[in-house]
């Protein structure tokens, strides 16, 4: 078998390699930017599958997809579609995806790559040749219907962001939190010297220190439920400019309620479109200061970790870690 | 060094919060200048950089609480040798032998290397049950009415 498949589109031939789901535009994209060597993270490719997969509903549900469009697609068809969108949520095919992350600002390659990826499986799905050049399961057609990259890949990392921080960052904080809290009891009898000022000050507790550590962890954990709010607004419905040309008016509503229902975490339809894509970095600038924490806490911590690792003899073996933990505690989820 | 057991976690999280930090400010600077009319033109370099600092923050996390946190000990000698031996300990004098006196006994104390026990104790200051309650620094972590 020939190591590269030719594939053509509206520019010419493309050479891709010769078992890829993708298809020509994600191959022209690879070419086009050789840049960092790094690929999307797989929360985000999973992410992508999700969005895809909830989009497919809602155009099923609200009759696009089998209606009266230019090309419509059977039952069984609009089925494979949606579980092969499922299985790349599933991280099936995080392998093919191999676009630089230094590409198009829009994202306009991956989500190509998400369609063509997600078509083409379809396609295998009902023993077509995912390989023909007719696509009866389309990427642009069906899979991106009613969608543009303007809202479906914000979205993605909205639900990728949302659903990461929920199901990983918050339980290790948690974990954190509750270890400390321990170590707070456990200690609560033992005596050490306060520092201030890099120089010796009154005693207190070991336990009362670590009581300290464990509320600053409780404060993380509340920023980091605050970063979701930030993101659970989704700009998918807007389309290209906010407007929602070539989407039906209850699509982004209902694309918001199956990735709610799919994740657990509480997406809702931007309360305004033309907001949650002009004003979009306002959003992400939330995301990042929700902790509350302004630069200046970086250059406060030094300071209070300095004036607390000279009583690091309070901890065996330790000596950085309370410098650590102030770094930590300070800067999580900035 | 052989036997040498380094803060290798500590400074693995080190690492991880700076550069969450330097992620943080790549955003910063996208959402600064990225967003043009109706669209954010650094959106995939944002959603890598931001998942990319929540994944490290979460698993630097459990690493820390897996091989550091969970099995933290306290050095209690160390830290009663400390408290003790600070001068810090005069201030529990002050409503006994006044601040005049209490800042002699310090300077004392740092110039002999002796602890403000041993110098209460040999320049009989005060009873030793009194001294003993004075110098309990338990009764110095909470405030008393």
């Amino acid at each position: 078998m020939a190591e590269f498949r030719t594939e053509r589109d509206s520019m010419g031939d493309v050479q891709v390699p010769a078992q890829a789901y993708y298809g020509a535009q994600t191959q022209r994209a690879v070419e086009n930017f050789p840049i960092s060597g790094w690929n999307l993270p797989p929360e985000l490719i999973q992410a992508m599958g999700l969005v895809k997969y909830a989009c497919g509903v809602a155009n099923r549900d609200l009759g696009k997809l089998t209606g009266t469009g230019k090309n419509p697609l059977n039952d069984k068809q609009v089925e494979a579609m949606l579980a092969s969108a499922k299985e790349v949520a599933a991280g099936k095919y995080n392998d093919q995806f191999p676009i630089d992350v230094f590409q198009t600002g829009s994202g306009t390659s991956s989500n190509m790559n998400c369609n063509e990826v997600v078509a083409n499986r379809a396609i295998e799905m009902m023993q077509g040749d995912r390989f023909a050049a007719e696509k009866p399961i389309h990427p642009n057609d069906h899979v991106n219907m009613g969608q543009s990259t303007n809202d479906t890949f914000p979205t993605s990392i909205h639900v990728a962001v949302g659903t990461t921080i929920h199901n990983k960052l918050i339980p290790a904080l948690k974990r954190f939190a509750e270890s400390l809290a321990a170590k707070a009891a456990e200690w609560d009898k033992i005596i050490k010297i306060g520092r201030t000022h890099l120089a010796d000050a009154t005693p207190l507790r070991l336990g009362q220190e670590f009581g300290g550590f464990a509320r600053q962890l409780e404060l993380s954990i509340d920023r980091a439920d605050r970063a979701i709010e930030a993101v659970l607004e989704l700009p998918v419905g807007g389309t290209a400019v906010g407007s929602g040309i070539n989407t039906h008016p209850e699509f982004g509503g209902r694309v918001a309620a199956v990735l709610a229902d799919e994740t657990g975490v509480p997406f809702v339809e931007a309360a305004n479109h033309f907001e949650a894509r002009m004003l979009n970095e306002m959003a992400w600038w939330n995301v990042m200061d929700s902790s509350g924490q302004s630069p200046r806490h970086c250059s406060t911590s030094p300071t209070t970790s300095a004036g607390l690792a000279p009583g690091h003899a309070a901890v065996t073996t330790k000596l950085k870690f309370q410098t650590v933990n102030q770094v930590v505690l300070l800067c999580l989820v900035r | 060094m052989p036997g040498k057991v380094n803060p290798v976690m500590c400074e693995s999280m080190m690492q991880v919060t700076a550069r969450v930090m330097g992620n943080d400010q790549a955003i910063a600077i996208s959402g600064a200048t990225g967003g043009q009319f109706q669209l954010n033109i650094m959106m995939p370099m944002m959603g890598q950089t931001t998942l990319e600092s929540i994944v490290l923050l979460a698993k630097a996390t459990d690493a820390f609480v897996d091989f550091c946190m969970d099995g933290l000990e306290a050095n209690e000698e160390a830290c009663n040798s400390a408290v003790e031996k600070s001068l810090s300990m005069v201030t529990s004098l002050n409503p006994y032998i006044g601040y005049e006196k209490a800042s002699k006994l310090a300077k004392e104390a740092f110039k002999t290397n002796k602890t403000i026990r041993e110098l209460c104790t040999e320049q009989n200051i005060l009873p030793a049950d009194q001294l003993n309650e004075a110098l309990d620094p338990f009764s110095m972590t909470e405030p008393h009415a």
